[in-house]
């Protein structure tokens, strides 16, 4: 599909158009600001960012460093106020951590004195829910993200991508609404992020989850994402968000067809003084 | 301490108990060849001969239990009041704030001047080696204990909170687990330091104990007794110091296993290859 057929770019500041027509937004930020420091001298990380975001919609953010992306991510989640503007969980605004959200760090921060099972129901014992109620779904989780073997053993002993599969267990073990990931595959060595793109993309088509998946790769983006939202740095703001068309269930042979690449070049092009983001 | 397991073996054993024999033999010619008075320096067999008189007349026995008993209630003692100061300095700003300038004072202060000043409080017995043994272990726990409640990962609290969990839930599921490495290694410290203190107590004035019982014997010029107490006092430093390595293996399981490091990637990535994939 060429490029000319992706639905118009918007620029920042225009409404945000939602991902299905007509739908309520599942999730709307609206004209969010964010200062660090005071606001007359402080760093503008974020500047006037409107996204909608559908139920079950995959979204990615892509940008250089330093393009608030991850201060957008921390802001949806809760953890930190945003300057102005608001976030909506449909018809409920956003003031402080829900309890309903999964997030995946760059690092896999699981907790070392947790074998690899205790991990994934870290959600369970901070909600103070029942553990051996949520036993089976915990295991359920670890067959999904292939440790099932590996249960009783502790983070030390597994390498970079399994720590990272539990830490995507662990997000998903109370059902959240939504699942924020912030560069998950950031620190993993590039063919172990291929595989790890290939198998989060058939977890989402099992789960359906809404994904707002942060990323400085853009490949990583147009290979993942029903939409991709193109951020430019100082300050942090959106400059084009596009539609990626392309069939489900992707493949990795696909990014060497020549509408994978007209998306990253259309993407790259964002970037042309900065440089490629990698 | 480097890993020395590559040159341990039965030949270097031996070798080594062989150069133990080399070093004693050549004390024991050099003092007998010069004549050195053996109130100066006594011949390892003179010592020898003492330690074993010690323990077979049973006098040394009731001395090792009351200093060891000392060294434990003071180490006890110390240790659990700086935990609780640390807890309290490392969650409170206002104790932190208040108490600070205090905590730091002392701190610079060599303890042990303080020894003289606690014996005539305290008096003879039992109690003034404690309160020194205390004393001079309160401060390596207090501060290491503040440092490793504040050296807990941010990404890890953010997790917590993001999952609706309370300050109390991020200090007893998070903070404390962090802060046992800086814990234990300042027990260690604590340790040691507590039997010097007890020593230094004996030595100004106590009725029982052995600084008591070498400082008699460094009164009635018999040195090689001295030194076989010398013995004993390292022999004690050493099993306390071997527990608490002991204690520490045990309670902190994964720090061994990261020091085996992690399975390499694609070995691991092999066993667990199939995410999402079942």
């Amino acid at each position: 599909m060429p490029i000319s057929e992706v639905p118009a770019s918007r620029t920042a500041g225009e409404p945000a158009a939602t991902g299905t027509a007509g739908a309520d937004p599942f999730i709307r930020a609206a004209g969010i600001d964010k200062v660090y420091g005071d606001e007359a001298s402080g760093v503008v990380a974020l500047e006037a960012v409107d996204l909608d975001i559908a139920q079950g919609e995959f979204v990615a953010v892509v940008g250089p460093s330093g393009c608030g992306k991850s201060t957008f991510l921390r802001i949806l989640s809760g953890l930190i106020p945003a300057t102005a503007g608001e976030i909506w969980f449909g018809a409920e605004r956003l003031s402080g951590p829900r309890h309903d959200i999964g997030i995946v760090f760059q690092a896999p921060i699981l907790f070392p004195w947790r074998s690899v099972l205790d991990n994934v129901l870290l959600p369970v014992d901070v909600q103070r829910r029942d553990r051996r109620a949520n036993l089976g779904r915990a295991r359920e989780l670890l067959d999904l993200v292939g440790l099932e073997e590996f249960e009783k053993r502790y983070p030390a002993e597994l390498s970079g991508g399994m720590q990272q599969r539990v830490g995507i267990a662990r997000a998903l073990m109370h059902d959240p609404a939504v699942l924020l990931m912030d560069e998950p595959f950031g620190a993993l060595d590039a063919m172990t992020r291929e595989h790890m793109n290939v198998e989060l993309q058939r977890l989402w088509l099992a789960s359906r989850k809404t994904v707002l998946f942060i990323t400085h790769s853009i490949a990583e983006a147009v290979f993942l994402a029903d939409r991709v939202v193109v951020m430019t740095p100082r300050p942090g703001r959106i400059a084009e968000i596009l539609t990626v068309d392309l069939p489900r269930e992707r493949t990795l042979e696909m990014m060497s067809m020549p509408d994978f690449g007209d998306y990253v070049r259309r993407i790259r092009s964002h970037f042309g003084s900065v440089g490629a983001t990698d | 301490m480097p890993d020395l397991s590559a040159v341990d073996s039965l030949r270097n054993r031996f070798l080594s108990v062989a150069l133990l024999a080399l070093i004693l033999g050549l004390w024991e010619a050099s003092v007998r060849l010069t004549g050195m008075p053996s109130f100066i320096l006594p011949p390892p067999s003179q010592v020898g001969l003492a330690l074993a008189r010690g323990f077979i007349s049973g006098l040394y026995y009731e001395h090792i239990a009351v200093t060891v008993f000392q060294v434990l209630a003071g180490f006890t003692l110390g240790c659990g009041l700086g935990f609780l100061l640390g807890v309290a300095v490392a969650l409170n700003r206002y104790v932190a704030y208040f108490l600070y300038p205090y905590i730091v004072m002392f701190l610079s202060m060599p303890k042990v001047a303080l020894v003289p000043l606690i014996v005539l409080w305290f008096g003879l017995g039992m109690t003034s080696k404690i309160v020194t043994a205390a004393l001079i272990s309160f401060f390596p726990l207090m501060v290491n204990t503040i440092t490793g409640l504040n050296s807990v990962d941010r990404d890890r609290v953010d997790l917590i909170r993001s999952l609706g969990g309370s300050n109390s839930q991020i200090f007893l599921m998070l903070r404390l687990p962090s802060a046992l490495p800086f814990i234990f290694a300042g027990l260690e410290i604590a340790i040691t330091l507590s039997l010097i203190g007890t020593v230094v107590a004996e030595f100004l004035g106590a009725e029982r104990g052995l600084g008591m019982l070498m400082q008699s014997m460094n009164f009635v010029m018999d040195t090689g007794g001295a030194f076989s107490i010398l013995i004993v006092l390292a022999l004690v430093g050493l099993t306390l110091n071997r527990t608490l390595l002991y204690v520490r293996r045990r309670v902190l399981f994964w720090e061994r296993l990261e020091r085996s490091g992690p399975a390499p990637d694609s070995k691991a990535e092999r066993a667990a290859s199939r995410m999402g994939g079942s």
